[in-house]
């Protein structure tokens, strides 16, 4: 036993250790052999640490392959957008709110995922229909610390087959302006705990100045900072979580996407919250 | 340089520092020090003379620091300044905003704590923040650029990308450096019998071959190179059917890249006889509804009488829908039709109940065929209101059944809990009977619509008799 154990290589320098890849080994042959019903979208938390540790390291071409490895790995790009990497957004916030990583951490992480959206998406691109039904806005106001929150948004809506027009850093006049030029079935409002009540105050009210009846609907860390802010700004609806938002605006999707590559999720199973 | 952990130095090297220039060093390694109390009530301010200070930081002294932080920076101070106070060591440094005053900004700073005396009083050594978070801004601000950028570019990607798809003659774009495709149309891919994944990436001469011994993409770049329009005569190789290739030569970020249009040699011959008017016709004014999908279901195309049984306004608000979205029994409805019509090449007068987009229901049937259009397997359904019929049916079925009459005669012989089993028997049977019928006999598609397992149904058939039965017709 204990020579097996010495004969595990330290591949410390690599992207993913050994006992990562056996996580995702495992992970892949319980995904294979178990009823659908018993999957969920859980993290593997050794994976999730190595990934959240490559976000903010000096090299980016850390992150991109671990995220490479991932894939190999049977983890599958809806996973990695819907789970791990809003995981990732999360903790780099948490680590930042009690001083564990400085303030420039967090932006380079965040750059870095953006980045990784970027890549997933002609995946999506190329399993989508041409004409797509729904056409949603979603904005960051102007001075947003970030835009993390907008693009994840973006991403896990354009892969439901929703025409996603984003708009960041923008401020009332602007949301006004592609509001009037163009239709819309609703408009979601990414805000931070940094973004000032009275700057979501007026995009909510600039959104729905000519179109009284588009669904103006306002989500994301603010909410957890701002527990009156549906108040407080006038939107429809607040939430955080993409499936409730959708259902509230009556965008009721047939799941189609399937990629033929790891385990897939049904839509209604991944509880995010990265509005 | 001492590290942050490790705070010895040798007491011989300890020098003696006066108490005022003790305050003159901290105003110059620290852009801001406050002296505290344990509550957090300022005691003394102290900034660096370097330090452009917004007015009024002096007049801190005597309120508690807690008033002039932002929101979010309280519990994070107050977090810090307990762990401090509960620990003997040090902690780390904690980053919080001074709120905006009047003109002023909100400042960003990061503090140390220190033990400055045995009276409980604490040195918040403080780093502005504000060149730090400028850089920040210049990083949103190169974000936001980037992604408005991209934005554009998938503008025009989605432009390509419907331009392609509405384009029925194959299209291909090829590498004249590798001579592989780099992008098709959809029909492409299913004309060569590969997927888009195995297709895009691979080589175009291993599906296309131009004649013996010449290169395939020389000739397309000389044919392109010349004046006029130019095509060029080729084989496919697996089917050996012809085709021309129409090549246009152009370059992007700096390579060299062909755009491919390709045509059946035979084209010109179509319809002679009208045949492609008269079908168009019978499409847009027929009395059935005619609906086209793909092989995952995707409703490709939809006359007008359909739309009318379905309630939706308008054909673009049906097309790239699922027909399952319409079909009574969804997926199971579709797989049946779908295997069906795969197998045989059609399948004649399906009976199930089309759902329209008011959840209104009406039973239709569906004759359905299966054929291949620019290199696509597409299935065509042509579906039949049948309310008229159906009640004259299901009520002949239900009434003159012998298995029910069987059952009415065991009232009086048997308990209410027997005849109750016995019933349920027959309505299994019925329903088993009706399931292997809807689907032909397909027992796959006949357990999947029963919500069985394959080893259920046959042993239920085997129960019933019903193996037998088939047996014997034939």
């Amino acid at each position: 036993m204990s020579r097996q154990m010495q004969s595990v290589p330290d591949d410390s320098e690599n992207s993913v250790s050994t006992l990562i890849k056996l996580d995702m080994a495992l992970a892949a042959r319980d995904v294979y052999g178990a009823p659908e019903d018993q999957l969920g979208p859980h993290p593997l938390p050794r994976l999730l640490a190595a990934l959240i540790e490559a976000a903010h390291s000096v090299s980016a071409l850390h992150f991109t392959r671990m995220l490479d490895e991932m894939l190999i790995g049977r983890i599958s790009p809806e996973m990695i957008v819907d789970v791990y990497l809003p995981a990732v957004a999360r903790q780099l916030g948490e680590d930042w709110a009690c001083d564990g990583i400085r303030w420039t951490d967090v932006t380079i992480g965040c750059s870095r995922i953006q980045a990784a959206l970027r890549r997933f998406d002609p995946i999506w691109q190329d399993h989508q229909p041409v004409g797509q039904r729904y056409s949603c806005l979603v904005v960051s106001p102007m001075g947003s610390q970030h835009t993390l929150g907008a693009t994840l948004l973006a991403s896990q809506m354009r892969r439901r087959g929703i025409s996603i027009h984003i708009a960041l850093g923008i401020d009332p006049a602007g949301i006004e302006g592609f509001v009037n030029k163009k239709h819309y079935n609703a408009v979601f409002i990414s805000a931070s705990a940094s973004d000032k009540q009275e700057t979501l105050r007026d995009l909510v009210q600039h959104a729905r100045k000519k179109k009284a009846h588009m669904p103006v609907l306002i989500g994301g860390s603010a909410l957890d900072e701002y527990p009156e802010l549906l108040r407080q700004t006038g939107a429809d609806f607040a939430t955080s979580d993409l499936n409730e938002a959708l259902r509230y605006c009556g965008i009721l999707l047939p799941y189609s996407y399937a990629p033929n590559q790891g385990q897939t999720w049904q839509s209604g199973d991944l509880e995010t919250s990265v509005l | 340089m001492m590290s942050h952990d490790n705070t010895m130095w040798s007491s011989g090297l300890v020098p003696m520092i006066e108490p005022e220039i003790v305050t003159e060093i901290i105003s110059h390694i620290a852009d801001l020090a406050l002296v505290i109390s344990s509550e957090g009530k300022v005691i003394g301010v102290l900034t660096n003379p370097s330090f452009k200070a917004r007015s009024g930081l002096s007049r801190l002294e005597g309120q508690t620091i807690q008033s002039d932080l932002t929101g979010p920076s309280v519990p994070k101070f107050n977090a810090r300044l307990e762990e401090f106070l509960q620990t003997k060591g040090s902690v780390r440094p904690v980053e919080i905003n001074h709120a905006a005053k009047g003109a002023d900004p909100e400042l960003p700073v990061r503090y140390s704590f220190h033990r400055v005396g045995t009276d409980g009083s604490i040195l918040l050594l403080g780093h502005d923040l504000r060149p730090i978070a400028e850089m920040q801004q210049q990083l949103v601000a190169a974000q936001i650029a980037l992604e408005r950028d991209y934005e554009a570019q998938r503008e025009y990607d989605t432009r390509l990308r419907v331009l392609m798809a509405a384009t029925r003659k194959i299209t291909l774009f090829i590498s004249v450096s590798s001579g592989e495709i780099v992008d098709c149309n959809p029909g492409a891919a299913g004309l060569f019998g590969k997927g888009r994944g195995e297709f895009v990436g691979s080589a175009l001469s291993e599906y296309i071959a131009v004649g013996e011994g010449r290169n395939l993409i020389q000739t397309l770049v000389d044919a392109a190179s010349q004046q006029g329009e130019t095509e060029v005569p080729v084989t496919a190789r697996k089917s050996e059917r012809s085709f021309m290739l129409h090549p246009t030569l152009f370059r992007t970020t700096g390579a060299q890249m062909l755009l491919c249009r390709m045509s059946d040699s035979r084209d010109g011959d179509v319809a002679p006889d009208g045949l492609r008017d008269q079908m168009l016709g019978l499409f847009e004014n027929g009395a059935d509804g005619i609906v086209f999908v793909n092989a995952a279901g995707t409703i490709l195309s939809a006359n007008e009488s359909f739309l009318q049984l379905a309630e939706v306004t308008h054909t673009q608000a049906i097309k790239g829908r699922s027909v399952v979205d319409f079909l009574g029994r969804g997926n199971v409805d579709l797989n049946v039709i779908r295997d069906n019509a795969a197998r045989s090449g059609s399948m004649r007068l399906y009976a199930t109940r089309l759902v329209n987009e008011h959840g209104g229901e009406v039973a239709v049937e569906i004759a359905t065929a299966h054929f291949t259009a620019a290199g696509e397997p597409v299935f065509a359904m042509v579906v039949r209101d049948a309310s008229r019929n159906e009640t004259m049916r299901s009520a002949g079925q239900q009434v003159t059944d012998v298995d029910m009459r069987s059952v009415i005669e065991l009232i009086g012989s048997q308990t209410l809990k027997e005849i109750v089993a016995k019933t349920t028997d027959v309505i299994e049977k019925m329903c088993i009977e009706t399931a292997v019928d809807l689907t032909s006999n397909n027992r796959v598609a006949a357990a999947e619509m029963l919500g069985l397992s394959r080893q259920s149904l046959y042993v239920k058939l085997r129960k019933y008799e019903l193996l037998k039965k088939d047996a014997e017709l034939e």
